[in-house]
């Protein structure tokens, strides 16, 4: 069976810094995946590289057997490829179910006509995308602030919201940026589970960044390590976090 | 029964959020659901709305009819204008433009026979073409530039006219006999007002649905953050050359109206300050609002009306000042305004929503 993602040899440099040096990963359907590494390791280069908003000088991304690298970034989308961003990609201006409910886009249709001329199942498709919405708010404990505008909710709740949009898009591959990023210990837990819980019911696999190591070990199947744009290591969560490199990486080498 | 829509879940929320501590300016500037009024109060408000829409011009004089006409009019550019600029986020300073070809269109197709109201189509399909050939380029601008090409795109256009003469007859103009047909019970004025009327209630309905669900969650995307848009599958360049001709296609079909009313089409019809007129009108109206688009063309109606009888410069200042104004302290315009004063009063009214 091929791979879900295949990243293979991928190089993006930006002027004279090598953000990513060659690394290969493969992710599989259904997998969750960690990705760790030092601040400035690639990780966000590389999600970037798999969404589209960099395009790697050489290597290849496959998503489904499909290369992703150099496609429209709205196609990379529509194969499947749904993310959130680090630093928060919400829309300030609209509601919280607003901003979920944006997350269907490619996955429901209505083209210009068909709305204009307002066909029963743009309607139809607008409730069935609301109610699951509404659900989907309801299981990472969102209903309370539904009708709120997003401007004004702290981070933490932020990034729940924007995974929600995500899994909304039903994607296949989860791109995930620190999710547990402004939450507390006892949150960080418990967002995990929802969020492996969600992407298994979903058939959905995730693709994590995270610095909180109790997040990732308790996630994820499979952990990759970089460092310097370079794969240091990857396998079990437990194994890699003793791996001598990995900790040499994190704490800096005694040499 | 008591429902909780999302939009009264907003407005508590947004009570409970901030209590009393913030300022006017503060509360001004809030942005807000649109309001949800009971089923009930929307059947009589549109009720009682058409029926004296149908009514006006059976037993008005003809200046009202057409101060009337212009007013819908208007709101048909509006609304286009503001799925543009309001709900797309692209400036345009250049639909004075499509105006003007829309009312060629109809102006030069009299002159070769075709029969009025099929004129119209092509009002609205000719500038739907030059809107999207002009999108093409153009929206690959951002911001002030594209502001400054759509504001030469205004500026060039008398001069446009005046420079295609064997068509448009240059400076003299076009008259335009656009009586109804034989089978229409109707003097000009009542017969242009209920085309109008129509065209207005089309282009109403029709921006209401683009602006809502799948397309405008798509537009205000594109408005917000064009990474995030793309990120969501959200073609952005092709959603914003849609956009720019569809608004095209909306000022072409007032701009047809216009010269079906006036019976007359002339170079100076079009010029920058009726491109300025249009973007007061969303701005004062409220951008990304659809019902903004009426009370915004009811102001750039009535407004000059009045301040010209204080002095023939007063019209060009007092847009100056209410632009300034709505910037700083009214950013969801008079629709935000009316919003934030009825949203509670109306989201206490009994009766079953949505």
């Amino acid at each position: 069976m091929t791979a879900l993602l295949e990243v293979r040899d991928v190089r993006l440099s930006f002027g004279g810094l090598q953000a990513l040096d060659g690394p290969s990963l493969d992710v599989a359907d259904g997998e969750v995946v960690g990705l760790i590494g030092p601040n400035g390791a690639g990780k966000t280069s590389l999600f970037n590289c798999i969404g589209g908003l960099y395009r790697p000088q050489s290597g290849s991304i496959k998503v489904a057997g499909r290369e992703v690298t150099g496609l429209p970034r709205h196609r990379i989308a529509s194969l499947g490829v749904g993310r959130t961003f680090q630093n928060i990609g919400l829309l300030p201006s609209r509601t919280v179910l607003e901003n979920v409910l944006a997350g269907g886009y490619h996955s429901t249709t209505g083209g210009w006509w068909a709305t204009t001329l307002g066909l029963r199942r743009i309607g139809r498709s607008e409730t069935e995308l609301s109610a699951r919405a509404i659900a989907l708010l309801a299981e990472l404990e969102l209903s309370d602030v539904a009708g709120r505008m997003v401007g004004t909710l702290p981070f933490g709740t932020l990034k729940r919201i924007e995974l929600a949009r995500a899994l909304l898009g039903e994607p296949r591959l989860l791109l995930v940026d620190e999710p547990a990023n402004g939450l507390v210990h006892s949150e960080v837990l418990e967002l995990g589970t929802t969020l492996r819980r969600l992407a298994a019911e979903r058939g959905a696999a995730i693709l994590l960044v995270e610095h909180h190591m109790g997040l990732v070990t308790s996630v994820c199947d499979r952990v990759a390590v970089l460092d310097f744009g370079r794969l240091i290591a990857q396998g079990d969560p437990h194994e890699v976090a003793r791996d001598p490199q990995v900790v040499a990486a994190y704490l800096g080498s005694a040499a | 029964m008591s429902v909780v829509t999302p939009p009264q879940a907003a407005r508590r929320a947004d009570r409970a959020a901030d209590g009393a501590r913030a300022s006017v300016a503060e509360w001004l500037r809030r942005p807000r659901p649109p309001l949800a009024p009971p089923r009930w109060l929307a059947i009589l408000a549109t009720a009682l709305g058409g029926i004296a829409l149908l009514g006006i011009p059976l037993v008005n004089p003809s200046y009202i009819n057409l101060t009337v006409t212009l007013v819908m009019i208007w709101t048909v550019v509006g609304l286009g204008l503001n799925l543009l600029v309001g709900f797309g986020g692209q400036v345009s300073l250049g639909h004075s433009a499509f105006f003007a070809i829309g009312a060629y269109a109809v102006a030069v197709g009299g002159e070769l026979g075709i029969p009025h109201p099929a004129t119209l189509l092509v009002a609205g399909m000719l500038p739907f073409a030059v809107g999207y050939v002009i999108g093409l380029p153009a929206l690959r601008l951002h911001g002030l530039q594209l502001g400054l090409v759509t504001l030469a795109l205004a500026m060039a256009t008398p001069a446009a006219i005046r420079a295609f003469e064997p068509l448009t007859h240059g400076s003299r103009g076009i008259a335009i006999d656009a009586d109804p047909p034989s089978w229409v019970p109707l003097a000009h004025d009542q017969w242009i007002y209920y085309l109008a009327l129509a065209a207005a209630v089309v282009a109403y309905l029709a921006t209401r649905r683009l602006a809502r669900g799948r397309l405008g969650r798509s537009f205000v995307a594109v408005r917000d953050a064009e990474l995030v848009a793309e990120t969501l599958g959200v073609n952005v360049w092709q959603t914003k050359t849609r956009l720019f001709a569809t608004s095209a296609a909306y000022a072409g079909v007032a701009g047809g109206l216009y010269a079906m009313l006036l019976e007359f089409v002339g170079p100076e019809n079009f010029n920058l300050a009726l491109s300025i007129s249009f973007v007061t009108l969303i701005v004062v109206g409220g951008l990304a609002t659809v019902p903004g688009a009426v009370l915004g063309a009811l102001f750039v109606q009535y407004v000059p009306t009045f301040t010209s009888s204080v002095s023939p410069a007063a019209t060009g200042a007092a847009y100056g000042v209410v632009l300034i104004v709505f910037a700083f302290f009214l950013p969801f315009g008079l629709v935000g305004l009316a919003r934030g004063a009825l949203g509670k009063v109306v989201d206490r009214l009994p009766g079953r929503r949505g």
